[in-house]
């Protein structure tokens, strides 16, 4: 069982602007950490980094505590899981599961063992005589988790290995590696762009956006409270809806305007609003933190722009201040286009950002 | 009132039909093709448009293929300007087991063959895994190897005899220089050096195309799959070895067989350079049975030769097939 530690790990070409900036992460044993951002955040250079098949620029990576910079990836012991799979194609899945114990010199009869042991976890024993053409994706995909396993890897590590599966694959595969992390408890590291995979793999999530660590935690603080806008941005979906407003204050407290309609940030944690009175603000609300109301209690009444049917819920698209507005609601009324509906925020749920620092100002508070 | 109504109707009905038939009869008579090639099934399209190439290679290739055949089988004599076909059966074939020269003929033409191809192979080998590694000089490589593949085979050889001249060829001038031979000697004149200098040669014309494949086969090695057997724990020389020589396997089956074909039947190169001598010391099966076709016009026994070197050919994929090409 490993740590991992990041300490100002950084990876530049020819000197110009980093792919990865400065990151630190310690990612504790057994831990299951998703690397996640849009593409070229430099998550999967920084996966590489660990396996080491790229050069680290400089800062280092430690496992438990001794610095990896400079051993090769053999040295390492990691296992990767490509995204292509990377399967030798000349290869029967028996020797691709078996190259690497052959490759360390294991006595035949334990290689034979630990294949066959791994195969049938996996449920691959019936193919173990096949050649990776003749299997499909999702096979494929089990025969290299199990070349991943066999070899008892101080770290796992997982470049986008779902992103060539079909969608029911997706999930049942998503379901078998959070298994598998059950069972083997060990360290896994894992990329993805997909925030869904990030959310239900992962003890911790690392978002990240240009090279830098947005926000690491649970994905429940993740999701409940991001750091920043574009942790709040980048995680959910339909988006979080920002609307720029100025903060205003009355008798009765702090408030901002909306469709011409004052709504009152009532609460202990909106007082630190006091250094942002008159001054625009982000206000973040994600989309199913609004519920339907009745005119006169109603926050804003809005028109149905657009709405998306989604089964159990209606995604509804609206306008508010010439701002486009996003709310999910449960479907028990017929909508229809052009109609008027009133809504109110639930505003324990929303955020404030600092437009300029884009972090938070006050987040809701996480379990 | 029923029955009127249904007297019209028919009238109406007859009519359009009549009508109806009137069009098709139009649409039959005006013979139209494009409609015709628009109504066919996929598989008649498909024999339509492959029907060109065929053509092609029956007139091209079987047709000359057969005719050789037939002339294998015949002895060809002239008679008052007149081809005279006699048939022979299979004595053209068997006429080569008392051909004195033969033995010599089929190991000369066996040794430049094999040296030939293990060594394009190799260099190609060696061309196509500098440039792919970028290694030094590989940008220089990438733009001139293959210059001499697109050199003419004659004009390849005339070159080569330029510069393995006796008198001021370059490459006694450069041996000598260096301090390698005494004085300049005549290459291809003499028996001990000519097959060396004809192999020489053709692996400088072959190897450019060889290099060619091999390279365009190790781009196709997906990078993904030299990481993986990084992280497996494979250094640089088994990565090689059970990596990327398996996965490119069918290309070096290809190049083998391709070169292998061409090599034996090399005949402009040494055409140019030695027609076969200094005393039969360079003389090929490819060269024997144009000698014998259109030099002394024995032409079924010369057709017979070259079916022989079909068979060589043959031997040899066959033999590379079984090495190489288990499953492909």
């Amino acid at each position: 069982m490993v740590n991992i530690q990041f300490q100002g790990l950084t990876k530049s070409y020819d000197g110009e602007m980093s792919v990865v900036d400065k990151v630190d992460l310690d990612v504790e044993e057994g831990e299951f950490v998703v690397l996640v951002g849009p593409s070229g955040c430099g998550k999967s250079t920084t996966l590489r980094m660990i396996a080491g098949l790229e050069e680290i620029s400089d800062g280092t990576i430690a496992f438990n505590g001794q610095v990896i910079n400079d051993l090769t990836p053999r040295e390492r012991n990691i296992a990767m899981v490509f995204q292509s799979y990377a399967l030798y194609p000349h290869k029967t899945v028996y020797e691709n599961i078996a190259f690497n114990l052959r490759k360390k010199k294991m006595d035949k009869k334990k290689i034979d063992q630990l294949v066959h042991e791994t195969a049938s976890s996996l449920g691959l024993e019936e193919l173990l005589k096949r050649k990776p053409r003749h299997l499909s994706g999702g096979q494929r995909q089990r025969v290299a988790l199990a070349r991943a396993i066999v070899r008892e890897p101080n770290v796992f590590l997982f470049d986008e290995p779902l992103s060539n599966l079909d969608a029911n694959l997706r999930t049942s595969t998503r379901v078998e590696i959070a298994k598998l992390h059950q069972r083997l408890k060990k360290t896994m590291i894992y990329v993805t762009h997909d925030q869904v995979e990030a959310m239900t793999l992962a003890t911790r999530v690392a978002v990240m956006n240009k090279g830098k660590v947005a926000q690491f935690d649970t994905p429940i603080h993740i999701y409940e409270s991001p750091n920043n806008l574009f942790v709040a941005g980048f995680m959910g979906s339909p988006k979080m809806n920002f609307l720029t407003k100025k903060i205003l204050k009355n008798q009765e407290g702090y408030f901002i305007l909306m469709n011409g309609n004052p709504i009152q940030l009532k609460g202990a944690r909106f007082e630190k609003l006091d250094q942002y009175l008159d001054q625009v603000v982000i206000i973040g609300i994600r989309p199913e933190h609004f519920t339907q109301a009745a005119g006169g209690e109603a926050d804003i009444v809005g028109q149905i722009d657009m709405f998306e049917y989604q089964g159990k819920e209606k995604i509804i698209y609206s306008t508010v201040d010439e701002e486009e507005i996003i709310i999910r609601l449960k479907v028990d009324k017929n909508f229809h286009i052009g109609d008027h509906i009133g809504f109110k925020i639930e505003l324990d749920n929303i955020h404030i950002f600092n437009p300029e620092t884009e972090e938070a100002i006050t987040k809701k508070l996480a379990f | 009132m029923d029955r009127k109504l249904a007297i019209e109707t028919k009238e109406v009905m007859d009519n359009l039909d009549q009508k109806n038939i009137g069009i098709k009869q139009k649409e039959k008579k005006r013979f139209n093709l494009r409609n015709r090639i628009d109504r066919l099934s996929e598989s008649s399209t498909a024999k339509l448009y492959i029907f060109p190439t065929n053509a092609v290679l029956i007139l091209a290739i079987l047709f000359p293929l057969l005719y050789a055949l037939f002339l294998s089988l015949t002895k060809v004599e002239f008679a008052q300007g007149n081809l005279e076909y006699t048939f022979v059966g299979v004595n053209n074939f068997l006429e080569m087991f008392r051909d004195p020269r033969i033995p010599k003929i089929l190991i000369q033409t066996l040794t430049f063959t094999l040296i030939s191809v293990v060594g394009t192979v190799a260099i190609g080998f060696g061309i196509a895994l500098t440039i792919h590694h970028g290694a030094w000089g590989a940008g220089l490589f990438k733009r001139l190897f293959l210059l001499p593949w697109a050199l003419s085979n004659v004009v390849n050889g005339l070159m080569w005899q330029w510069m393995y001249s006796g008198n001021n060829g370059i490459i006694n001038e450069i041996l000598s220089k260096l301090g390698f031979i005494d004085g300049y000697k005549m290459w291809l004149v003499e028996e001990a050096t000519a097959m060396g200098a004809l192999i020489f040669a053709d692996i400088w014309k072959s190897t450019p195309f060889a290099a060619l494949l091999l390279l365009a086969a190790l781009q196709t090695v997906p990078k993904d799959l030299y990481e993986a057997s990084k992280v497996d724990g494979a250094g640089a020389f088994t990565q090689f070895t059970k990596i990327v020589l398996p996965t490119i396997k069918p290309v070096i089956l290809v190049v083998l067989v391709t070169q292998t074909m061409w090599t034996l039947r090399v005949f402009d190169l040494i055409w140019v350079l030695t027609q076969g001598g200094p005393m039969d010391s360079t003389m090929t099966l490819n060269i024997y049975a144009y000698e014998n076709a259109f030099r002394s016009f024995n032409i079924g026994y010369g057709s017979a030769l070259a079916y022989v070197i079909t068979f060589i050919t043959l031997i040899f994929t066959f033999i590379y097939i079984r090495l190489l090409g288990k499953e492909n």
